[in-house]
């Protein structure tokens, strides 16, 4: 069953068409990275999956319609792991995360104790206990991704969005993130739908990538077949070398003067 | 508001890594005692000063016996008492409301903004509600009498929505700096318009003057019943969005993608928190500073949630306007102090402590 | 309508009474002129009057003796401005100065005066105003004489440079005070011996009316100058016309730097005047009916008595030479007190 579908999707930013007839379906569980040079419509399309933007075309979230969806109802299915998280000042990293509780609560509702108990539980899940009473703007890069992912967890969505998430971290700051990410995807059979900078990443941790350039799918596919040097060559206009590796296909740039 | 050190130094008694307050039941009740006991000490210092000379047994007794089932007697003249009931109490009532509408309407407009300086006079409300208060004053009769709180609420809705409007076209409303620029660019505005406006009647400039400065009024509890309504609409809505404000601190993308529309809150805060301004406003005049001094003071001691900002800084707004209130009346008694003088006087070197304090700790 | 300085937005409250009398108030500071110019007034109000501020030379009406020289500004000042010849295009920019040139026959010289200037009927006002004074306005008319109640260098230095004698008569502080521009009026105009008689005309029909009263020693009062109860103490000029029947002031106990405090209302109240006086009635500010319905002042002896005069708000804050009839109208209320006979 596919969790996520979208049909002949366009995206608009002002005048501009950002995200041209596009066009997937994601199975549950599966991890698809897109990828794309900058300006490609990695971060529209996360947007306008996760309701954020208008949009014409379908899409559909475990089955439903979304146009059929409150807005609440939408966030009890999508969840967003935005590029550079903002951090309110004077606000504790339990209050960040008790936010993902807001689409289950009634209008004017706060947090029942059943609430707390799931914010809890996914402060534990974490591993975010010692940091649970600390002010989120305090935090280093990587515990604030992992607070935002636990944020998002208590939304228990069908679907994570995930834009650029390692981009500001260092590389085992990285890993650490992404296994965090797999594990709980397996765990949980949510479906990641993840905007990735790091080409040997994404085929790394993605069953299917999406190339993405100027708002246009190029291809779509296993890692092993979108990843190639002369695409990738082309695409981003830079000189690559594709290394198979047993993890899946290692993306390594070359000087272009020294050949 | 000698509660707040006390609070300070348990939380500072705390390892330096843990600054954010810990919501813990003591903690929790440590801070509701103290907020309503700094109220209720300030309302009663309230009722105990004044030129008059009425002496505090006085008042407790009269207190007393209006309560249901207590009769006892105090020994005012009927004079002292028509100076309590309709004069004094009601000017310490309406300190109460005006203190606390500001301050709360201060930290809704902060919240939703994103901005920590946004207040009444930076988003131009106050200058619109100047604008507006001054045609009415200007009109003389019947509208000049009682046109002066609607109009000024339509100066002030129209002048927040031309900030947000010039905001939201530059900068796409996410950008606080934006957002302030153009309060300050409609404040400049309207306050141009105003004076214009002013200055072309001048036989009201009077009447305009005075309601500038900004004084707790003289009509007893007329101006209480008139302006309660709106007020305590205004407190309950943003009372209710208490929880939304704080998702609204993420930002917009993030709010959305938690389920909330943003502009929508936004537009009711925002005309909600002008409402209940413009209200006090109408009444008390211009009283500045209280809506950006006392929610950021209870930021720094108890924490930025709105769950407890909200309230706290409607006790704190309400006794710290008492107060000044007081000291208006008594400083240089039998004459008064305007009341906008004093906040200043008062609320600017008790910020920077509040502020110093803050800055210890974190 | 005339202001003390230029008011800045909200900076100060410019406490407008009315007419033309003014007192600038300022939250922060008074204005340095102000404050000078009723220091300077009290300090000199015992120097006598005229003879030592008019020019020495101004003998008779026919030949004026021009040119005369005539000390501008505070009653006391020792600047002047000399005029060369006897002016017939005059520009009044204060209510008073224009009541008192047509009460010393010198109207027919005047050619405009200020917004403000209602009285008398015949005056020729037009739009000029004489707290924004603007210089190009005021030259259009070609003036040889402009007369403002406010000290206003730029507008003065602007006149001066176009030739144009500026005479400087700011609000006085007592009654010496009054009869001193008044003189000044005359030597400036030609008009020395009216002036006099006018004077002492003013000085007979005020010994008369005072004495006319019964003397109210010992009765209270109230004098509001506008709803929000900013008030004269006895030290200013109305509250010195007031002290001529024996009137106590309850605003003597409060600290004011000028005579115009703002009162706290339950002060009012408790200091219990028996009588109160409204010059803040004309735009549908005070009226008795309003003021005995006022939270608690129903206990208020003036209310209970009904003892509760309105007063003209031009004559009450003018001083020209109406002042004569402002403490005629207070000698008539004084004669209607209850209190009084008893």
């Amino acid at each position: 069953m596919n969790t996520l579908e979208c049909r002949l999707l366009n995206v608009n930013r002002g005048e501009k068409l950002v995200v041209r007839d596009l066009s997937m379906s994601v199975e549950k569980g599966h991890w698809v990275a897109l990828v794309g040079p900058n300006g490609a419509g990695k971060t529209t399309l996360l947007h306008a999956v996760a309701g954020l933007l208008p949009s014409t075309g379908d899409i559909w979230v475990a089955g439903q319609d979304v146009r059929k969806l409150t807005r609440k109802q939408y966030a009890q299915q999508v969840a967003l792991m935005p590029q550079q998280p903002s951090v309110p000042a004077g606000m504790s990293v339990r209050e960040l995360i008790a936010l993902g509780r807001t689409p289950y609560l009634g209008r004017f509702a706060t947090e029942s104790s059943a609430d707390k108990e799931a914010v809890e539980a996914e402060i534990s899940n974490l591993d975010l206990e010692r940091f649970a009473n600390r002010q989120a703007d305090q935090l280093s890069g990587g515990e604030l991704q992992r607070v935002i992912l636990a944020r998002a967890l208590c939304q228990q969505p069908q679907i994570l969005l995930l834009d650029e998430p390692t981009s500001a971290l260092d590389i085992g700051h990285q890993q650490v993130v992404l296994e965090l990410v797999d594990h709980l995807r397996h765990e949980r059979e949510i479906t990641v739908l993840a905007a990735m900078h790091d080409l040997t990443l994404a085929a790394q941790y993605s069953d299917q990538i999406m190339l993405l350039a100027q708002g246009n799918l190029v291809e779509a596919g296993p890692p092993r077949t979108v990843l190639r040097a002369d695409q990738i060559g082309q695409t981003y206009n830079a000189k690559v070398e594709v290394l198979s590796r047993e993890s899946g296909p290692a993306v390594i740039p070359v000087r272009p003067n020294s050949r | 508001m000698t509660s707040s050190p006390t609070t300070r130094s348990a939380s500072s008694a705390e390892p330096v890594a843990a600054p954010a307050p810990v919501p813990g039941r003591r903690r929790q009740v440590v801070r509701w005692v103290s907020a309503l006991g700094v109220l209720a000490a300030s309302l009663l210092i309230g009722a105990f000063v004044g030129p008059a000379g009425l002496s505090p047994k006085d008042i407790l007794l009269e207190l007393a016996g209006s309560l249901p089932f207590v009769d006892v007697q105090s020994s005012l003249t009927a004079q002292q008492q028509a100076i309590f009931w309709q004069i004094r109490l009601p000017r310490v009532v309406l300190g109460a409301i005006v203190g606390a509408t500001l301050a709360v309407s201060g930290a809704a407009y902060q919240g939703v903004f994103r901005n920590p300086l946004a207040d009444p006079y930076l988003l131009g409300v106050s200058a619109g509600a100047g604008l507006g208060a001054t045609i009415a004053i200007t009109q003389g009769g019947s509208i000049g009498h009682f046109g002066v709180p609607i109009f000024a609420f339509v100066g002030g809705i129209v002048a927040v929505g031309a900030t947000y409007a010039l905001g939201a076209t530059v900068g796409g409303g996410q950008s606080s700096t934006v957002i302030v620029l153009a309060g300050v660019a409609v404040a400049a505005f309207f306050s141009a318009a105003q004076t214009f406006v002013q200055q072309w009647f001048d036989d009201s400039l009077q009447a305009v003057y005075s309601w500038l400065l900004g004084r707790l009024s003289t009509n007893g509890w007329t101006d209480i019943r008139v302006i309660l309504p709106y007020v305590l609409v205004s407190w309950v809505v943003l009372f209710l969005y208490r929880r939304i404000l704080d998702v609204l601190a993420v930002g917009d993308v993030e709010t959305a993608s938690l389920g909330i529309d943003p502009a929508r809150v936004r537009l009711i805060v925002v005309l909600t928190a002008t409402l209940g301004t413009t209200a006090v406003v109408a009444v008390s005049g211009l009283i500045g500073f209280v809506g950006i001094i006392i929610p950021h003071a209870v930021r720094l001691v108890f924490g930025a949630s709105h769950r407890i900002l909200l309230p706290l800084s409607m006790a704190f707004g309400a006794a710290f306007l008492v107060l000044t209130d007081a000291a208006a009346r008594t400083l240089v008694a039998p004459a008064e102090l305007p009341i906008g003088v004093v906040t200043a006087f008062l609320g600017a070197p008790f910020f920077l402590f509040v502020l110093r304090r803050g800055r210890v700790i974190s | 309508m005339q202001l003390g300085s230029v008011p800045t937005r909200s900076a100060a409250l410019v406490l407008q009474l009315t007419g033309g009398f003014s007192v600038a108030y300022s939250s922060a500071r008074r204005p340095a002129a102000v404050v000078g110019a009723l220091l300077l007034a009290v300090a000199l109000a015992a120097c006598g009057s005229s003879d030592s501020q008019t020019a020495p030379d101004a003998t008779g009406e026919a030949s004026g003796g021009f040119p005369v020289q005539v000390v501008t500004g505070a009653v006391g000042s020792d600047s002047t401005i000399t005029i060369e010849q006897k002016p017939d295009a005059i520009i009044s920019l204060s209510p008073s100065a224009t009541e008192t040139l047509f009460a010393i026959g010198a109207g027919d010289q005047v050619i405009a005066v200020d917004d403000q200037s209602s009285y008398p009927a015949e005056a020729p006002r037009t739009n000029l105003s004489g707290y924004q004074p603007n210089v190009e306005a005021i030259l259009n008319y070609s003036p040889d004489l402009v007369v403002t109640a406010t000290p206003d260098d730029t507008t003065i230095s602007g006149l001066s440079k176009a030739g144009v004698p500026t005479l400087v008569l700011p609000a006085v502080s007592d009654f010496d005070g009054v009869y001193n521009e008044i003189e000044r009026l005359g030597a400036a105009t030609g008009h020395v011996e009216s002036s006099n008689e006018l004077v002492s005309d003013m000085r007979a029909r005020i010994d008369q009316a005072v004495s006319a009263a019964p003397q109210a020693v010992g009765v209270t009062y109230f004098h509001e100058l506008d709803p929000s109860l900013y008030t004269v103490t006895s030290e200013s000029f109305i509250g010195q016309v007031y002290g001529l029947f024996g009137l106590v002031n309850i605003a003597d106990a409060a600290p004011s730097g000028g005579g115009y405090p703002q009162l706290s209302e339950e002060f009012v109240v408790e200091a219990n005047p028996d009588v109160i006086f409204l010059a803040d009635a004309a735009f549908g500010g005070a009226s008795p009916e309003e003021v005995a319905q006022r939270p608690g002042w129903s206990q208020i002896t003036a209310v209970e008595l009904n003892q509760i005069f309105v007063l003209d708000p031009d004559i009450s804050s003018r001083w020209g030479p109406r002042v004569v009839d402002f403490v005629e109208n207070i000698g008539a209320d004084v004669s209607q007190l209850s209190l009084v006979a008893a």
